[in-house]
């Protein structure tokens, strides 16, 4: 038993193996009150992993024991989404696709372009929270194959959903086609009461978070045009942001 | 008579509808339906349990200048697009 905390949430770990304390360790608070916890029975871990067709048990549990945790962060103001998240100067930029679309390897065309100004924050399953009107991507210990993440939050600059294509291309997504597009890359909570508080979430982060499709290739002209794009908006802000001329009164 | 199944939810995105299945009805159906505002006015009777002739008699009421062959088709559309979701039970 061990107790950790994500997205500013406290939750208990009841683990049967060590595999998942150790995948954690960097996440592992004490002497705080978990706010609920969680557990997988011996069969909750034959059913996992006869889904994802594995036979390690400790690695059956890390993922039901994850699973069971995202089912419950929704009361607690926090979502999961399946995505790669890097931050750059501070702000994370949020990509997103099936598996095997490329996540990871334009992630890594951006740490190869920003060097030292980047990193990732969670490389597949990070959770999102808002704070006031501030949408934050989340470092969890489940982080991917490559293992690449810290246990940071950072506001969210903007969500991109990947596309393989030989040529790169980038354009805004409606709040409809956005909200087509993510259903397959969250975790949709089975409780009534847990479902709702996700879909307040989803619903506010439709309309304040802004989404692109990004259809491209492996070159680093991708990354480039990614950045420029999901950068422009915020430049363009910042320039509302001056002081309006005098009105004339 | 037709009633909504257990997990099947009517809820909106943005200023769109649609039903979304959780907990055990998410493994029958992955996904979501989208409906327009009658799609979601049929949704809200069947809720209560309604049938195909309820909901073709309140489609007149609701919408003038609609004949009833029509207000039919209407219904059977929908029924068939949101079957899924839908059970049938013994009239009481």
């Amino acid at each position: 038993m061990f107790t950790i905390r994500l997205a500013g949430v406290v939750g208990g770990v009841d683990n049967r193996y060590p595999y998942v304390r150790r995948l954690c360790r960097d996440y592992i608070v004490e002497g705080q009150a978990p706010a609920f916890t969680v557990r997988a029975t011996e069969e909750d871990i034959t059913r996992q992993l006869a889904e994802v067709g594995g036979s390690a048990r400790p690695y059956g549990e890390n993922l039901c024991i994850y699973r069971a945790i995202c089912r419950k962060m929704p009361l607690y103001g926090a979502f999961l989404m399946h995505a790669a998240v890097v931050e750059v100067d501070g702000e994370a930029y949020v990509f997103t696709a099936p598996s095997g679309t490329g996540k990871s390897t334009h992630v890594r065309l951006w740490l190869q372009h920003f060097g030292p100004r980047a990193r990732v924050l969670n490389g597949d399953k990070p959770l999102l929270r808002f704070e006031g009107d501030t949408l934050y991507a989340c470092g969890t210990p489940w982080q991917g194959k490559e293992n690449l993440g810290c246990n940071e939050m950072r506001p969210v600059r903007g969500v991109c959903f990947l596309e393989q294509a030989a040529e790169n291309r980038i354009r805004r997504l409606s709040a409809s086609e956005a909200g087509r597009l993510i259903f397959r890359q969250v975790l949709i909570p089975p409780e009534e009461d847990a479902f709702d508080c996700f879909w307040s979430m989803l619903d506010k982060m439709l309309a304040t978070v802004d989404f692109y499709l990004l259809q491209c290739n492996c070159e680093p002209a991708a990354s480039r045009l990614s950045y420029l794009t999901m950068r422009r908006k915020k430049n363009a802000e910042d320039q509302e942001g001056l002081p309006a001329a005098p009105s004339g009164q | 008579m037709l009633k909504t199944k257990k997990g099947f939810l009517l809820r909106r995105l943005g200023n769109e509808a649609m039903v979304v299945a959780i907990g055990e009805a998410s493994k029958s159906f992955n996904g979501m339906i989208r409906l327009n505002d009658t799609g979601a006015f049929y949704w809200k009777e069947l809720e209560k349990g309604s049938s195909e002739d309820d909901l073709t008699a309140k489609t007149l009421e609701r919408y003038d200048g609609v004949d009833e062959a029509a207000a039919r088709q209407d219904v059977r559309a929908f029924l068939a697009s949101v079957a899924v979701a839908l059970d049938e039970l013994p009239d009481a």
